[in-house]
């Protein structure tokens, strides 16, 4: 096994105990419920789950956009040093859009509809770049030349994301392009400042499959030529195999399971994240029903006690015991199963610990079936 | 061009517009009463019935009503609207439109301009600090605005403003016109003008006092005079236009509240907290002109409504606008009037609906037209 991700590597962002509240009518929505990983300088981390499961929540905490009623509770987020959650306003705006940048699911709904999408992707230019080409000789901002520069710089990006006839383009509104292109003009903004992470919220979700593979093929080029960090939030595990070096599996607001990429494909630990892989139809298998995980998603108004997946878990019911005694009580912590190889689960510990002490369960390691 | 073949069928769909008015305005009116009345007036009981069929054949009105109708339309087609009966001796409708229209519409556009400048900036602080003092305080003053009535809040400015501390009667500013009367058409004052030479009244007075310039004087008291008498109209102006003005303000200012707090929670904002902009870009650049265009609405409405109902205001100001006139004339059963008066109300509303439509093309670039 070849690790992609070297131990020692730069952690350029460290997120500690992050917990998220939603103040709702129904009661409080315990939408993230210590969340604890790191993401390492130029690699490409995937954040997997099902909807709700608090994917999208955990990388707007990261730029601190969480909006009303949901607030950040409790947590650290450390970048370079800083704790982006007790920063004051004025620095995490100097972060956002500079050093982190966002691309958004929906390019329909994401890109303001009275403003030229040229104007739209120049102001992150105004605003993170000095230009001292504009500037006069008496110090002052020569308009008229501001105003060309920045329409040079927004071309540029957008040949840089292969968006066709650029001079035209800069002057056009969003409803006047395509899906595909619209999300070209996001991927435009978010590269402009060339930020040193760029998080990507499910951005291909909204877009047909042929465009997703454009854009994914855009991203994964990006990515190489910019050397930024990339975290991709999606729930579809075919563009984390694409895409990722390494995954974090999240259900019901905690962590599950993080391993690199071809680690969780191949030997996946947690039963959760074993249901997910099985549920994937696979074009050269024949034709049967589609695998699904029992139950539906856990209301985080009143989750499940102890880990919020033992209702559904197939695990914890061939182990009546341990499931009495620690999954419906106890919170399971991430145990490091394999080096790198994290999976919070109460089963699968005690299976290791066994394993430590020289009873060889069967069932520790096993290939997923090859179907 | 588009737009200016949007602007001619939109003028071209007026014809039918009018049509239809024309005949229900009509219809309507001559079932409410006998049209002969307002010319007999108070003298009906002394007339016979042999000089009332007379007056009848005289005037047509014993023909049956599509003649009547075809008739009255081939009038109006040459632009005669009839004669107003309640004026003694009558005047023509057409007329009285001309001399009373500037009255109404510069008190409606000035209280329009007031409450686009109070009402929109007020919603806008009140979406942004929703549920704090200034959102309370904005809805305190939006509410009191919506349940006072006109001709209560009119009397109560009157009494505070000009009769009980004199404030503006004694402002000592040269000319001191009674409150109660306005100038009307006849006795303006011929404006000759130094710079404009005879310059026709166009009845705005806001507008004849900055023209007025008397050449008779010294250049410097000339232009003194001018201003003196354009604070004065502005003082006369101002109270009714405040009293009307308030209602509208409360309508725009809770409409671009809720329009903004709507917009605020769009995808677009959040992309745009994304890129780091101040909350002040965002709100101006970004919101602003998705959120403005439910009241631009509201404001177009309004308009229409104000130059075409300021009936209220114009009863508790004595201020010699349409709206006065129009009630007077449904009092009256003068229906040449009541009929030019709502073809005029007409043919208000659906202007103001189109430049309110080519407002929404300048705002939104998704309203194109074709």
């Amino acid at each position: 096994m070849t690790s992609v991700i070297d131990q020692d590597q730069e952690k350029i962002l460290k997120i500690r105990g992050l917990r998220v509240h939603f103040y709702t009518f129904e009661g409080v929505v315990k939408a993230l419920d210590g969340i604890t990983f790191d993401v390492f300088k130029g690699e490409s981390l995937g954040l997997v789950g099902e909807t709700g499961c608090g994917k999208s929540v955990t990388v707007r905490s990261i730029m601190r956009l969480i909006e009303e009623p949901g607030k950040i509770v409790e947590g650290e987020i450390d970048y370079h040093g800083k704790d982006i959650l007790t920063m004051k306003d004025k620095e995490v705006r100097r972060i956002r859009g500079k050093k982190i940048a966002m691309i958004f699911q929906d390019p329909m709904t994401f890109l303001n509809p009275v403003l030229r999408v040229g104007d739209q992707v120049s102001e992150v230019f105004l605003l993170h770049q000095e230009i001292p080409e504009a500037k006069r000789s008496d110090g002052k901002i020569d308009k008229k030349k501001l105003k060309g520069l920045l329409r040079t710089k927004v071309t540029d990006i957008f040949k840089i994301v292969r968006l066709p006839d650029v001079e035209e383009l800069y002057d056009r509104y969003p409803h006047e392009l395509s899906g595909g292109m619209r999300q070209r003009v996001m991927i435009a903004m978010a590269i402009a400042s060339n930020p040193d992470i760029m998080i990507a919220d499910e951005a291909t979700t909204a877009l047909d499959v042929t465009i997703q593979a454009q854009i994914l093929d855009l991203l994964n080029d990006l990515k190489d030529e910019l050397r930024t960090t990339l975290i991709f939030v999606t729930h579809n595990l075919g563009i984390i195999a694409n895409m990722c070096d390494r995954v974090i599996v999240l259900y019901g607001g905690q962590i599950v399971e993080v391993a690199e990429t071809v680690e969780l494909f191949q030997k996946s630990i947690h039963p959760y994240t074993r249901g997910l892989l099985k549920a994937i139809p696979l074009i050269h298998r024949p034709k049967r029903e589609l695998d699904a995980i029992s139950g539906v998603v856990p209301n985080l108004v009143t989750p499940p006690e102890g880990c919020r997946f033992h209702p559904r878990c197939y695990m914890a019911a061939e182990n009546p015991e341990i499931k009495e005694r620690l999954c419906v009580k106890e919170r399971p912590d991430p145990y490091e199963y394999f080096p790198g190889h994290f999976v919070a689960c109460h089963v699968r510990r005690l299976e290791r610990v066994d394993e430590d002490a020289g009873l060889k369960p069967e069932t520790v390691y096993e290939k997923i079936e090859t179907q | 061009m588009k737009y200016k073949e949007y602007v001619v069928k939109r003028l071209i769909l007026l014809i039918p517009v009018m049509f239809g008015v024309s005949l229900l305005s009509f219809v309507l009116s001559n079932a409410v009463g006998d049209p002969i009345a307002s010319y007999v007036g108070q003298s009906d009981d002394k007339i016979s019935e042999e000089r009332m069929a007379q007056l009848r054949h005289q005037l047509g009105l014993d023909q049956p009503w599509y003649v009547q109708y075809s008739r009255y339309l081939g009038r109006l087609l040459q632009g005669d609207l009839g004669e107003s009966a309640s004026y003694n001796p009558p005047l023509p409708v057409l007329e009285v439109i001309v001399i009373r229209f500037p009255a109404t519409a510069e008190l409606s556009v000035f209280s329009l301009i007031i409450a686009i400048l109070v009402g929109i900036p007020l919603g806008i602080i009140s979406a942004i600090k929703k549920d704090k003092v200034p959102d309370h305080m904005s809805r305190i003053a939006a509410l009191s605005g919506v349940s006072m009535p006109i001709f209560w809040l009119g009397l109560m400015l009157q009494v505070v403003l000009f009769n009980v501390n004199n404030v503006l009667d004694n402002s000592a500013i040269g000319f001191q016109f009674p409150y109660h009367e306005r100038w009307t058409r006849n006795d303006y004052p011929q404006p000759t003008s130094i710079l404009f030479g005879m310059v026709p009244a166009s009845g705005f007075m806001l507008l004849d006092s900055i023209l007025f310039l008397p050449a008779d004087f010294p250049i410097l008291d000339s232009v003194n005079t001018s201003f003196l008498m354009f604070i004065d109209v502005l003082l006369h102006l101002f109270p009714p236009a405040f009293c009307l003005s308030w209602l509208q303000m409360a309508l725009f200012t809770r409409m671009t509240r809720m329009s903004m707090l709507e917009t605020m929670r769009q995808d677009y904002i959040l992309l745009a907290k994304s890129k780091g902009l101040t909350e002040r870009i965002i709100i101006y650049r970004h919101a602003l002109r998705n959120a403005i265009i439910p009241t631009l609405t509201v404001a177009g409405l309004s308009l229409a409504g104000l130059l075409t109902g300021t009936v209220l205001t114009e009863t508790v100001f004595s201020w010699p606008g349409l709206g006065r006139w129009a009630v007077n004339a449904v009092a009256n059963l003068d229906l040449a009037a009541i009929q030019g008066f709502v073809l005029v109300a007409a043919i208000l509303y659906v202007l103001s609906n189109l430049g309110v439509d080519l407002l929404y093309g300048f705002i939104d670039p998704r309203i194109r037209y074709d």
